[in-house]
């Protein structure tokens, strides 16, 4: 998780500003963190009006798990998961790359998932760009891509989750080899 | 119209964290004078109540390692 602290309030003449704290202890009471916003605010001429504790669900770090470039041949079925939000990838049959998230609540209006390839020739055709769980705004797995083709030797999968109002920005990549 | 000056000043801290790592926290409009005490005291409240976590995994919080004020003057000018 990532915690940041927005603090609002007036410059000395008299126009709004907001103020971010980054890299927050989110453990840290809300009392302590109250502390922290007055601390650095009392370096600066403005005045507060309002502290807001801001915690974002983080997949960076998940991701973050995730080996670089993992690579992935076509024909393995391979599964590497992590726990917590679980980000895990499976190559079945060189067809299929199946991300799931695990244990979290993310809803099909919170993000989306671009996938770029390393050429245009390894642009497949994706079918089933990404798929819901049945009740249609709970992700439990997350279903990529399939490739129709059956080279797709070469390809990089870069998987970028933008940044929301809850999660963080995350970022995998995936090569898939001979 | 005649020109319009406007100053603006940012504190631009340099967190350094135990693996080495630094990131920057910017603060708006610092006081015209700012003492190597009040920065002190700062980091030693953020060592003491352990605040500031660093964003990958074990990054604990090192020290405010740099300091610096940047100020800008900006001035649009008058093309009429």
């Amino acid at each position: 998780m990532a915690t940041s602290l927005s603090i609002k309030g007036k410059t000395s003449g008299g126009d709004g500003v907001t103020t971010t704290i980054n890299y927050v202890n989110p453990n840290a009471t809300n009392g302590q963190l109250q502390s922290l916003a007055s601390a650095f605010n009392d370096l600066t001429t403005n005045t507060v009006s309002d502290v807001t504790r801001i915690d974002k669900n983080s997949l960076t770090n998940t991701v973050a798990k995730l080996p670089r470039n993992l690579q992935l041949k076509q024909g393995d079925a391979v599964i590497t998961t992590v726990s917590n939000a679980t980000l895990s990838t499976t190559m079945q049959g060189g067809t299929e790359v199946l991300i799931v998230f695990d244990g979290t609540d993310i809803t099909a209006a919170d993000f989306s998932i671009k996938m770029t390839a390393d050429t245009p020739a390894h642009e497949p055709p994706f079918t089933n760009w990404y798929s819901w769980d049945d009740d249609g705004t709970t992700i439990h797995n997350m279903y990529l891509a399939r490739y129709t083709q059956v080279d797709c030797v070469g390809t990089v999968i870069t998987i970028s989750l933008p940044e929301t109002d809850t999660y963080e920005a995350a970022t995998a990549t995936l090569t898939i080899t001979e | 119209m005649a020109d319009i000056v406007t100053q603006d000043s940012t504190l631009i801290f340099d967190l350094m964290f135990v693996d080495g790592d630094t990131r920057t926290q910017k603060l708006k409009n610092p006081k015209a004078t700012i003492t190597e005490q009040e920065i002190t005291e700062l980091n030693a409240f953020i060592q003491a109540n352990n605040l500031v976590v660093g964003d990958k995994y074990g990054a604990t919080f090192g020290k405010i390692a740099k300091v610096t004020r940047r100020n800008e003057t900006v001035t649009k000018l008058d093309i009429n």
